[in-house]
């Protein structure tokens, strides 16, 4: 195993540590801001459309949305037992893991495709591009825009979440971190855990409130 | 580093199972909107949050750590509080944008087309009355 290098500018790796876990932690600050943003709009905008959102929400895949969750929160269980196992020497399971949870986020991403396509297909398409005939009201189409807008950056948090983990799969089959401060891994882990935590959040804002 | 037991994982892990089991059956039992809402997104808190703290090591981080996350949260808090404040005592009229639309035009889309018809007829006025009464205060698409 490969021991972390110490950068010139921190007196020990422990501090070095603590300045990436911050760092890491301020960002993901940052990110639930930006979330936070949509999330506050939703809000407002079914506080004034109550009857149309209960509505449009019976149009999501409920099915589809729950395996998501289900997928997510295990693929979070992953990656934290990921990195448990190389804290405590078990390389070879971490990298198992890890797979695994990249896995999770491709299925993920696979049910979110298909559910795209169904809605597609009905004609419910974000904004002006709005063309299903049977719920047509601006609450409905509020609503709509509002899911892709907040499915379709969760999607791509997703996908940036698979290239940090896939990162971090790369160093540790390479050998090139270390088991005492698995930095990469353990910030790579942090952003799924909270791609994860976003979409516990949006699971009951667009598919159970009906 | 603080060490998380593996066992708190896998607990974890089958608690979050449990509780979106427990979400998705309330749902499905459909109690009044509101008790909905609560249940729903009080269940999805505990969630979040047994994410970050076991998972995401919260419970045994350094304050730093935390704060950033808690300041976070309490910025959406007060966004989402004002924002509702403002929005559900506003008095303006109509209260809700396009209200109008949904009394008047039937949908958006019939409105689109009553427009489109009176362009093509060459009915300038009659279109943009149209546009007047189905939506207020909208940009007069004519004149784009």
């Amino acid at each position: 195993m490969a021991r972390a290098r110490l950068e010139e500018h921190f007196e020990d790796l422990d501090k070095q540590e603590h300045a990436a876990r911050l760092g890491m932690w301020v960002f993901l600050a940052s990110e639930f801001l930006l979330f936070a943003g949509l999330f506050a709009l939703y809000a407002t905008y079914r506080a004034l459309y109550p009857e149309d959102f209960a509505r449009a929400a019976e149009h999501n895949n409920l099915l589809l949305g729950t395996a998501n969750t289900v997928i997510l929160i295990s693929s979070s269980f992953c990656v934290a037992w990921a990195g448990h196992s190389f804290v405590h020497g078990r390389a070879r399971s971490a990298q198992a893991m890890l797979a695994i949870t990249i896995g999770c986020g491709l299925l993920f991403l696979v049910f979110k495709l298909i559910e795209y396509g169904q809605h597609i297909h009905e004609g419910i398409l974000p904004g002006s591009y709005y063309r299903f005939h049977e719920f047509d009201t601006p609450g409905a189409r509020l609503f709509f825009t509002m899911y892709y807008l907040m499915t379709g950056l969760h999607a791509l948090h997703v996908i940036a979440g698979m290239a940090l983990l896939s990162w971090a799969g790369a160093m540790l089959l390479r050998e090139r971190l270390d088991p005492e401060h698995p930095t990469l891994l353990e910030n790579a882990g942090l952003y799924w855990h909270l791609v994860d935590a976003i979409w516990i959040y949006l699971w009951p804002l667009l598919y159970l409130l009906r | 580093m603080a060490q998380v037991s593996g066992r708190n994982y896998v607990v974890t892990w089958i608690g979050l199972l449990v509780l979106t089991a427990l979400s998705f059956s309330s749902s499905v039992l459909g109690p009044s909107p509101v008790m909905e809402t609560v249940i729903a997104l009080g269940i999805a808190t505990i969630k979040a949050s047994w994410v970050a703290l076991v998972f995401m090591h919260l419970w045994r981080a350094r304050f730093a750590d935390r704060l950033a996350i808690v300041a976070a949260v309490c910025m959406l808090m007060l966004l989402v509080s004002l924002m509702l404040t403002d929005v559900l005592l506003r008095h303006t009229m109509p209260p809700k944008p396009l209200a109008a639309a949904q009394a008047s035009a039937g949908t958006l889309l019939a409105a689109d087309e009553a427009v489109a018809q009176a362009v093509a007829r060459g009915d300038e006025a009659g279109g943009r009355a149209v546009v007047a009464e189905s939506a207020p205060g909208l940009p007069d698409r004519l004149s784009q």
